[in-house]
């Protein structure tokens, strides 16, 4: 589907100018949707399971684990595939505030594809530099949006999602390091081309949702606060559009139906973009591990 | 790539004119092109198989077995994945002049596909009806092409591959019925738009070469003679197509280059392609079973 078929479809949860923000600009932040209720029962969910990590001592299928992760103090940088971990994520996944969202910003039929909750420390060095999530899981058109909540208040000193305006309609950049090995990230000569400096910070209160298009360049800055700070993020698309290469996240609910009918044929945007590894084959660990091989460099 | 691109490169066992011949019909077959050393030890192989299939009391991993199989009289409908099960078919697919005569249809970087060998036995109910198959395993372009290998040669009576020409040109057929259930075949509906009285079914000798195209309409009636005709079937592809379901027949050469080089950007075609069901879930049998349930799409 385009942005103006789906704009033709009556909005659920977003506004109509919410919408057209996010097709104008590549992203959306929209507070007040989630429900307290929801919100807690995300937030109890993720500490459960903050504790559990307790009895690992390294990274495994659930959990992206700092070198710094002991069974005292937990350290998770991420928690992979929550849907197959508890079955409130895939409820908030297909049966929440959160579907309609995704409806309102892909069309009525909406396909389930991947998911993570990131937790970025206070003074930790989960910096994300300045990406687009499409080349690593490139589908047959750029319907993919991310979703994401966040589960306290961000201000601008928790190291917000940012994202740079207008991006995703500019170009599909390579995000691979000159000897072909993949960075996860856009080279410094490609990131003045984008205009970081447009940046806009995606601030907000507890419960916020965040809409990123999975063409937007985003990143975002280390966490200056002495609190951690949760998000988590739901990618869905078009039931027409179609991955092509193995996904480097999967999970048992990847390609299912969250939301109106599977598609009857395919829509494929003539628009390349370049060939990821084959994480069945490379294997793929997170975009932590993959940015972390250079130096860590500021997002902007 | 396009056919245009792919007519630049020098042909290596076509003439320019069945190159030619290919992309304007969706179709070509000629004679004499393989070695006799490929021919005799492709055509060992497929005997020391049917031999092999005499321990087998009904269909596996390996072998397709129709419900009369016996020890006595092997009926081996199809050798499934033939790369995995004998060492030659895999040299076949790699190392012969086969991938050669696929390069001067894909263009110089070639991937492989899938495999099989059919085998039409005498009176038998192998007849298959109008399809494309396209519709099966969907890529993000058309180059697919089907190489078939005619063990034994193959006379008019025998039930030649029949195609319809320039169908290639055309469209694509759901091949579903009015439920929305799969057939595996073009609806009845749709085969009064398409010229079956051009069909044309080349025959030849033993070690014929037939191409055809993954959008061209094709079928095959049944053997009216009293002599098996196998015919060995791979696919290949430009190594920018990339599929965008699940395979249905996947095998441990899928997807591996086996001319030229792995390719940097895909090549996506935006015309129409109907959505295959999930087979990972519905699970594939083989067209024999699909066609089998459906009425419609006879063949001539």
């Amino acid at each position: 589907m385009t942005p103006e078929d789906i704009l033709r479809h009556k909005p659920s949860a977003l506004s109509q100018e919410q919408r057209e923000f996010f097709f104008e600009n590549g992203f959306v932040a929209a507070e007040g949707l989630v429900s307290d209720e929801w919100l807690d029962r995300l937030r109890a969910r993720s500490d459960e399971f903050i504790d559990r990590s307790r009895q690992y001592s390294e990274s495994n299928k659930e959990y992206d684990l700092s070198p710094d992760h002991t069974s005292d103090k937990p350290y998770v940088r991420r928690l992979r595939a929550p849907v197959d971990r508890h079955p409130d994520f895939w409820k908030f996944a297909h049966d929440s505030v959160f579907t309609e969202v995704a409806a309102d910003l892909v069309g009525p039929d909406v396909k389930f594809h991947s998911c993570k909750v990131n937790y970025k420390h206070p003074g930790g060095g989960e910096v994300v530099k300045w990406h687009q999530d499409i080349p690593a899981w490139p589908h047959t058109n750029f319907s993919p949006v991310t979703l994401g909540v966040y589960f306290h208040d961000v201000g601008e000193a928790e190291g917000p999602l940012a994202c740079i305006p207008g991006s995703h309609k500019g170009e599909l950049y390579s995000h691979f390091h000159e000897d072909r090995t993949w960075s996860g990230y856009l080279s410094k000569d490609d990131l003045l081309k984008a205009k970081p400096e447009n940046a806009m910070n995606l601030t907000g209160k507890a419960g916020t949702i965040i809409a990123i298009n999975c063409r937007t360049i985003h990143g975002s800055m280390d966490n200056k606060t002495d609190r951690e700070r949760p998000l988590l993020l739901y990618v869905y698309s078009s039931a027409d559009a179609f991955t092509w290469m193995p996904s480097p996240t999967p999970t048992t609910k990847s390609g299912e139906i969250v939301r109106g009918k599977a598609a009857q044929f395919v829509h494929m945007d003539p628009h390349a973009i370049e060939v990821p590894p084959n994480w069945d084959k490379e294997g793929y660990g997170s975009i932590f591990a993959s940015q972390r091989k250079e130096t860590l460099a500021k997002a902007s | 790539m396009t056919p245009e691109d792919i007519l630049k490169h020098e042909p290596r066992m076509l003439t320019q004119t069945q190159r030619e011949f290919y992309f304007e019909t969706g179709y070509i077959s000629s004679e004499g092109l393989m070695p006799k050393e490929w021919l005799e030890a492709v055509r060992g192989a497929s005997d020391e198989c049917m031999e092999d299939s005499r321990k087998e009391t009904e269909s596996g991993g390996k072998f397709d077995l129709a419900p009369e199989h016996s020890a006595e009289h092997p009926h081996v409908r199809r050798i499934k994945s033939p790369v995995d099960v004998h060492p030659i078919f895999k040299k076949f697919a790699i190392e012969s002049p086969f991938a050669d005569i696929a390069a001067d249809l894909v263009g110089p970087n070639v991937k492989f596909h899938s495999c099989k060998i059919n085998y039409k036995h005498p009176g038998g109910g192998e007849v298959v009806k109008w399809h494309q198959d396209i519709c099966f395993w969907p890529h993000t372009n058309y180059s697919p092409v089907t190489l078939g290998f005619y063990l034994d040669g193959c006379e008019d009576a025998q039930g030649p591959l029949t195609l319809i020409p320039q169908s290639h040109k055309g469209d694509l057929f759901p091949h579903y019925d009015d439920e929305g259930n799969w057939t595996g075949t073009v609806p009845p509906r749709d085969l009064a738009s398409l010229a079956t009285d051009k069909a044309d079914g080349p025959t030849g000798d033993k070690g014929t070469v037939l191409a055809l195209n993954c959008r061209t309409v094709h079928g095959s009636k049944r053997n009216e003679t009293d002599r098996v005709r196998p015919i060995l079937l791979y696919v290949y592809t430009s190594a920018d197509a990339f599929p965008w379901a699940y395979h249905p027949t996947h095998t441990s050469l899928s997807g591996e280059i086996v001319r030229g080089e792995a390719a940097k950007i895909p090549h996506m075609d935006s015309r129409p392609c109907p959505v295959p069901p999930d087979w990972s879930k519905s699970g594939y049998g083989s067209i024999f079973t699909s066609q089998e349930k459906s009425d419609g799409g006879g063949m001539m």
